[in-house]
């Protein structure tokens, strides 16, 4: 999987490309791991090109979100399949996924 | 509804008013044949044909036909209330006139308005229409005295002529205000008794309109159109005994059933009502037919005080391979129209009816529906229905009109029932009379697929590109393949970590893949482990291990089962409708 990470505007906006699933959730774990610091007010996770979320990739990201003491993360450019997955989880109420 | 007591007291009023007209037309149908036959003896003393001993008394006789006369006609231009008096008054005034005139020493005329006055049901009116009567009559005596009986002394007059007469007038008072009082109360009762039944119709009615509404709609056809039914249930009396039923047993199979109670009307609707919501309730548990009919009977005994009980012919088809299964409860064999137009009667030895015998064990036995076949239910009252020379429909009848030309399952139901009313020739029917008609449109072959592959890592998204190759091939929308996607994910990757603590072991992925629904089954043999059993993740329990993808998958799917089997964990799960 692919992670391109940019600051933009105070955001921190992480590009994926690739499956978020349970062989490459840990790599964006360990990316979460090194780059969540205090240079960002918000994280930005840009899914346009994940067609796949597993629950493993989402419970990285929810790490993250603790981590983060209450700075929020925003989902865009998911499609409907990985949005089902997040609804599902009910996690539709803690990120704005769009 | 209305309350009782207003009601009571409207219908009454109305009864009484009625009954008041009717009164009025028969006490008017007297005065008039009095005036009539004043009007006769007037005429004939006229011409000299009727001689009495009173001169010119032809001017008295028209005098008192003109006092009737003018009863009749003021009576017709008044409310009915006040028309009785007018007629009664004039009546009891031509008494009078003729008693002066004439030596009628009888009280007799004075009695007929009395008796006359039963007729209105009112003690009061008759009370008064008496003592009227009897006033006219101590105002004639008076008269009298002064003309023809002046010969007579006082005493003679009070206590041989006005005393008996009072007492003979007073006596038929009392007698017809007793029969006035007695025949009000037969009155209320009646209207009481009118409007029980009216209630009771009412009630009928609505019974009828409950249990037609308690029966499924007539049409019926499976999800993606396996299966198709037309049923109709045309009922003796306005609640029946017979019914017709649908429902999935399972997300494969349709059931179907014909049934019919052994009494009519009111008992056998209520039970009839008891006995579909026991099959119903029944089949929903139950994993075949016969589990279904020996707990429906179980529960229909218990409920059963009367000694009713149902035939019925119960099968379950299955809509993908058209399998049927079914059991025959004393019922009537159905037919099966084969796709070819052959007949077949699918019949057995029946087994006993429901709702009497605790120890029955029906048996389920089984006949294949292929492509086109059609099915025919049916209750004795289409068999049994009597056309006006007392001869029955029969089921050679019945047979012959399934043999016609090939027509839809709408126009198969129809033309028996049609072709029943037609044989009656408009004789009432006796007994209620159900068909049902079902068609079988497609034998549809699943693909099937079977995997054993190491639980690694990399066999779970071999699993995974195999099932989509076979799901692209069936339309799968691709926005449906990544939810299965993720289904499979969820399900072989908690394999792969957790099933073998690490060792190697095999993980078994079978798939069935129909025209509108995935079935997978996942086989590991490593530690038992019922994912069903995991909570629901809160909020908090999202980076706790294992529950949140079992969570996932749970909402995806339509159904899961977990059983652990020869030292196997099995997980099927069914998603519908992709």
């Amino acid at each position: 999987m692919q992670i391109e990470s940019s600051l933009e505007n105070g955001a921190l906006k992480v590009a994926l490309d690739g499956r978020l699933d349970s062989t490459t959730a840990d790599e964006l774990g360990a990316f979460f791991e090194k780059n969540l610091d205090d240079k960002f007010t918000n994280i930005i996770l840009d899914f346009e090109k994940i067609d796949f979320v597993s629950s493993k990739g989402i419970r990285v990201i929810v790490a993250a979100y603790k981590k983060l003491g209450g700075r929020p993360i925003s989902i865009v450019n998911s499609n409907s399949s990985v949005k089902e997955v997040f609804r599902l989880s009910g996690l539709f109420k803690v990120f704005d996924v769009k | 509804m209305k309350k009782p007591g207003i009601t009571d007291s409207f219908l009454l009023k109305d009864v009484l008013k009625k009954n008041e007209v009717h009164a009025n037309r028969y006490s008017e149908r007297i005065v008039i044949f009095l005036f009539l036959f004043y009007v006769v003896i007037a005429v004939l003393n006229y011409l000299g044909l009727y001689e009495r001993d009173v001169p010119d008394n032809y001017q008295i006789y028209f005098a008192l036909a003109s006092i009737l006369g003018v009863g009749v006609l003021a009576g017709r231009f008044i409310p009915s209330s006040a028309q009785k008096w007018v007629l009664f008054v004039a009546f009891i005034l031509s008494n009078a006139v003729c008693r002066c005139f004439f030596y009628v020493f009888s009280t007799l005329i004075y009695t007929i308005p009395i008796f006359l006055s039963v007729a209105y049901y009112n003690k009061k009116f008759t009370w008064r229409i008496s003592i009227v009567a009897w006033c006219f009559f101590l105002a004639t005596v008076a008269f009298v005295r002064n003309t023809h009986l002046a010969s007579h002394s006082i005493e003679f007059i009070l206590f041989a002529s006005a005393l008996p007469q009072t007492i003979v007038l007073l006596l038929s008072a009392l007698v017809c205000t007793r029969i006035a009082g007695l025949g009000r109360v037969l009155v209320v009762k009646q209207s009481k008794n009118a409007q029980k039944i009216s209630q009771m119709e009412q009630e009928i009615a609505l019974s009828a309109h409950i249990q037609s509404n308690a029966l499924p709609l007539p049409e019926y056809a499976t999800a993606n159109g396996e299966m198709s039914l037309k049923a109709a249930m045309i009922p003796a009396k306005e609640v029946a005994g017979d019914f017709y039923d649908y429902f999935m047993i399972n997300d494969f199979t349709l059931g179907v059933l014909v049934a019919d109670v052994s009494d009519k009307g009111v008992p056998a609707a209520m039970f009839m009502m008891s006995a579909r919501n026991s099959i119903r309730y029944a089949a929903q548990d139950a994993k075949t037919v016969e589990e279904a009919i020996r707990i429906a009977n179980k529960l229909l005994i218990q409920n059963n005080d009367g000694d009713m009980f149902v035939t019925l012919w119960l099968c379950g088809i299955d809509i993908r391979t058209g399998l049927a299964h079914y059991v025959n409860a004393g019922h009537l064999p159905p037919i099966l129209k084969r796709a070819n137009g052959r007949i077949e009667m699918i019949e057995n030895e029946p087994d006993l009816f429901l709702g009497v015998f605790e120890s029955m064990e029906p048996r389920a036995y089984f006949f294949q529906m292929q492509k086109g076949d059609q099915l025919l239910l049916y209750t004795d009252g289409v068999t049994d229905a009597e056309n006006i020379y007392g001869a029955s429909f029969g089921l050679g009848h019945l047979i012959q009109v399934c043999r016609g030309d090939r027509v839809d399952v709408d126009l198969l139901c129809d033309g028996v029932v049609k072709a029943v009313h037609e044989f009656r020739e408009g004789r009432e029917i006796f007994d209620d009379m159900t068909v049902l008609a079902v068609e079988f449109h497609e034998n549809f072959v699943p693909i099937y697929l079977k995997m054993d592959l190491p639980a690694k890592q990399e066999s779970v998204s071999k699993v995974i590109d195999a099932i989509n190759e076979k799901l692209e091939s069936v339309d799968c929308s691709e926005e449906n393949r990544k939810i299965i996607d993720v289904v499979i994910d969820e399900i072989c990757v908690n394999i792969v970590d957790y099933a073998y603590d690490g060792q190697d072991g095999n993980m078994e992925v079978e798939a069935e893949i129909g025209p509108n629904y995935i079935k997978m089954k996942f086989l590991d043999s490593g530690k038992e482990f019922n994912p069903l059993l995991v909570k629901e993740p809160s909020e908090d329990d999202l980076l706790v291990e294992g529950g949140l993808g079992i969570h996932l998958v749970r909402n995806m799917v339509g159904s899961m089962e977990y059983e652990y089997r020869d030292g196997k964990n099995c997980l099927t799960i069914l998603r519908k409708n992709y």
